[in-house]
């Protein structure tokens, strides 16, 4: 019976010791100075002995590139129809019209053609010297 | 058939008068959405730097994964886009978004496996490298024909016959040409619309109009000072002129000439085919030379000359620099088809096809080409003079310098 009392009374303790306040540390909120860190004295603008320093001389303020950590991120496929994008992209970059030419009348009578033993029914060139196609 | 009770259509009796009638346009006109500038159709400057094998690697699709037996040489994907998009001079970017537009196989690993990935379901067009060339060569084919001016209709693969917005440009025209080829109105009106080809475009490479390079041909373009192919003093058969600068469905942009020694065959000459300028040789293949004449090494800038045909043995070798008469290589009949040995000469800037019978026609030491409306008729002239190109070794088309 003690036992389970000892048990209880470490499971309260522990309970009532995760519920305490923790060290008081202040709170930070983002700026949109590029700057001003979010966790102090903005270092570049206001410097304890009046002398501004430029950005670049701060070395505690340029940011460095991170690689991205695995796993690389790959596309996922595309669930929706870019269609009605891209027909707004070709209405809005269509390029103004050509000026109308004026184009070759289209045959307006029926023709005739004689079938005779020379005919032939497609264009050719009968080439004996130098007929060539690529 | 029905124009003319015709109930059997792989027959036709002679002295048959076949009725042609005239074209019924459909009421609704094409689409006047401009889909790509100029310079985005043409392997030009804009598509220099684009790496056709990385952008393959990146989208990992069954492209990246594909191989070929191409006329004896095992192609990937990367190998068959770069080569089908320098030798036709098409951007690489346009064949790459129809590829996926039409089968999905730039990006998606398991796609639907066809052996008509663009689309053209002709049993002898099948296989990657077969598609992309006839894409390369409809896209030509109606870029050019808008170039000319030639074009008032598109008839679309279900016989409708619509009439063509007139205030479209020529890279536009190409892509409303290709898909005419491929299906009827309805279909034709989505891929050239708004929702259609282009949105793939965007996908990939984002607004096709910041590639653009313009003017692609500047107004006072004029050509760089060229002679004729062959050695002062020699005389050789102009038997070509102005046709396709490669396949049928460039600008007619190339010239043949022959050598006095073919006699009508494919013995490979013994005389030289020269330089018509100065520059660097950036590429040979089997049966071209392609000389850089703005030495920046890159074809898909300014002025280029395109020698075809020919052989492997005796060819400069790419990162040579010629001067204007040095020796490029022997006529032959290497490379596409030819029937008789010969030189074919193009030249392109920007990355396209200068016709030899337009504004900037060939002047060739002083012979300045011309066309009659007919492929491979036409005229070199100088002075007062003038010489037809013919089929034949006469005296008539032989041409000395």
């Amino acid at each position: 019976m003690s036992f389970t009392r000892n048990i209880s009374a470490i499971l309260l303790a522990s309970f009532l010791f995760s519920c305490a306040p923790a060290v008081e540390t202040p709170v930070t909120f983002p700026t949109y100075d590029p700057f001003v860190s979010t966790g102090g004295t903005p270092p570049g603008h206001s410097s304890t002995n009046g002398i501004t320093s430029t950005p670049a001389a701060s070395e505690t303020i340029i940011p460095s590139a991170t690689s991205t950590r695995p796993p690389t991120p790959t596309r996922v496929p595309l669930n929706i129809s870019p269609l009605i994008g891209i027909q707004n992209q070709i209405t809005s970059n269509s390029p103004t019209p050509d000026a109308a030419r004026v184009l070759p009348t289209p045959r307006q009578q029926a023709d005739e053609q004689s079938f005779s033993p020379a005919t032939r029914l497609e264009v050719s060139h009968s080439s004996t010297i130098s007929a060539c196609k690529h | 058939m029905d124009a003319n009770n015709i109930t059997d259509p792989n027959t036709l009796e002679v002295g048959t008068v076949l009725i042609i009638p005239a074209p019924e346009l459909a009421a609704a006109g094409g689409n006047s959405l401009k889909i790509i500038p100029d310079s985005e159709l043409v392997n030009g400057p804009a598509a220099a730097r684009f790496s056709i094998k990385k952008f393959i690697a990146s989208q990992g699709g069954y492209l990246n994964q594909y191989a070929e037996d191409v006329k004896g040489v095992v192609l990937n994907g990367a190998d068959i886009i770069e080569a089908v998009s320098y030798n036709y001079s098409v951007n690489p970017r346009l064949l790459l978004a129809l590829l996926e537009y039409q089968s999905g196989w730039v990006t998606n690993p398991n796609p639907v496996i066809t052996d008509y990935p663009m689309g053209y379901a002709d049993p002898a067009k099948a296989g990657l490298y077969k598609q992309v060339v006839w894409a390369a060569n409809t896209l030509n084919r109606g870029y050019y024909l808008w170039r000319a001016n030639a074009l008032s209709t598109w008839v679309l693969a279900d016989g409708q016959v619509i009439p063509i917005d007139p205030t479209i440009n020529a890279g536009t025209a190409a892509i409303q040409y290709f898909f005419s080829e491929l299906g009827g109105f309805e279909p034709w009106q989505y891929d050239t619309g708004i929702g259609g080809f282009v949105v793939t475009y965007y996908v990939f490479f984002d607004n096709p109009f910041g590639y653009a390079v313009e003017p692609l041909i500047p107004l006072t373009l004029s050509q760089p000072l060229m002679s004729l192919p062959f050695a002062e003093g020699e005389s050789w058969y102009f038997t070509g002129g102005p046709h396709g600068a490669w396949d049928s469905g460039s600008a007619w942009g190339a010239l043949d000439f022959a050598p006095m020694d073919n006699s009508g065959s494919c013995a490979i000459s013994s005389h030289w085919v020269t330089a018509m300028a100065d520059g660097l040789v950036t590429r040979t293949g089997v049966g071209s030379v392609i000389q850089d004449l703005d030495n920046d090494g890159y074809e898909q800038t300014g002025w280029v000359i395109v020698y075809m045909h020919v052989a492997a043995d005796g060819r400069v070798a790419p990162g040579e620099y010629l001067f204007r008469n040095e020796r490029v290589g022997h006529p032959s009949c290497e490379g596409g088809v030819s029937n008789a040995t010969h030189v074919h000469v193009a030249r392109k800037y920007n990355g396209e096809w200068i016709s030899a019978d337009g504004p900037i026609p060939f002047n060739l030491g002083g012979w300045v080409s011309s066309g009659t409306g007919i492929e491979y008729d036409g005229y070199l002239t100088s002075g007062s003079y003038s010489i037809e190109a013919l089929d034949s070794a006469q005296p008539e088309n032989l041409i000395k310098r």
